[in-house]
């Protein structure tokens, strides 16, 4: 198989990076990037990409239809080349599907969607997650050295885009309205202290003071608060008749 | 508005009347008091859910500047949507 002429350059991850409103968007460019690197007709060769995240339901992108579908029985199965690439962080080359005894059940879904080699390997994050690019091929043996060994300086340059994505793209650890109040509680918190030093005064007597400037101008606490903390100076000093 | 009555003379009569006032108004809201508990965090409030709901049932006093905070998470929160 082929190799193509570069790597993927880090200008060209972080553009794909910046331009992907989700995590899925950014991990699908990824695997596209992946199939036009190998060179070849991507109805014979398509990659995907496999994320398990702790604490997380894992992620697959796919640069077709039909890698999702493989993708999905081996999680189907809770086996198969990119899981045990994935879960053990090292290469796994299954040049000819049709003699590989490895992979049970999957090997004949695989064969039947005329998949004949697969190659899986690890793309290192950190310790909260797990990363794999599957590559598959129409043909048996597609994967040469020169093409795994490329693949694998591949998929370590794609380690540190991928690293910042997993950290943009965290999942939430709180809901909405919690990371609502969180927001709201640290902009709050960070006036009063503001107004605490204007005022050599404590804590109660500055939130006495916000509340007191929320009703006189008809506005939220926090509305209050974050003016006060964009503003660096309580502007309502004639609320307290200085 | 709770605004109302603070800083009169009879300040312990006021806080009991303000206690009294809240807790109708907080059955009148029907919010969740976790909710309610939230948005008090959120706006700097420092007592935790269970005084909070004691208060409520008009079990505990608080200081003045917890209450005026409760009082304005209802008023806030029922004022429309909670952005």
């Amino acid at each position: 198989m082929a190799g193509s002429d570069a790597l993927t350059t880090s200008d060209e991850y972080q553009d794909l990076l910046l331009g992907s409103a989700e995590f899925s968007d950014f991990l699908l460019g990824l695997a596209t990037m992946s199939a036009t690197l190998l060179g070849a007709d991507t109805r014979t060769v398509f990659c995907t990409i496999t994320v398990e995240r702790n604490g997380a339901p894992s992620t697959m992108s796919s640069s077709s239809d039909l890698g999702r579908r493989l993708d999905e029985r081996q999680y189907a199965a809770d086996a198969g080349p990119c899981l045990t690439a994935v879960r053990q962080q090292s290469a796994v080359l299954v040049e000819d599907m049709a003699t590989d005894q490895r992979w049970g059940k999957y090997a004949q879904a695989a064969l039947s969607e005329g998949v004949q080699a697969m190659l899986a390997v690890p793309i290192r994050t950190d310790d909260s997650s797990r990363a794999a690019l599957n590559c598959y091929a129409r043909k048996a043996h597609a994967f040469d050295e020169e093409t795994v060994s490329l693949l694998e300086t591949h998929a370590a340059s794609m380690s540190r885009i991928l690293r910042l994505a997993l950290r943009l793209h965290a999942p939430q650890a709180y809901p909405e309205h919690l990371r609502r109040a969180l927001k709201s509680r640290a902009v709050v918190d960070a006036a009063i202290a503001l107004i605490m030093l204007q005022h050599r005064g404590g804590r109660d007597g500055a939130l006495e003071l916000l509340q007191l400037a929320a009703v006189s101008s008809n506005r939220r606490i926090q509305q209050i608060a974050t003016d006060i903390v964009d503003g660096g100076s309580f502007s309502a000093a004639r609320l307290d008749g200085g | 508005m709770y605004s109302e009555g603070t800083g009169g003379p009879e300040e312990l009569n006021d806080a009991a009347e303000q206690r009294r006032g809240a807790a109708q108004r907080f059955r009148d809201t029907e919010l969740p008091l976790v909710k309610l508990w939230t948005y008090y965090y959120g706006i700097g409030g420092d007592i935790d859910e269970v005084s909070l709901d004691a208060y409520l049932n008009e079990a505990l006093d608080l200081p003045a500047a917890q209450v005026g905070l409760i009082t304005t998470a209802m008023a806030e929160m029922t004022e429309g949507d909670t952005e």
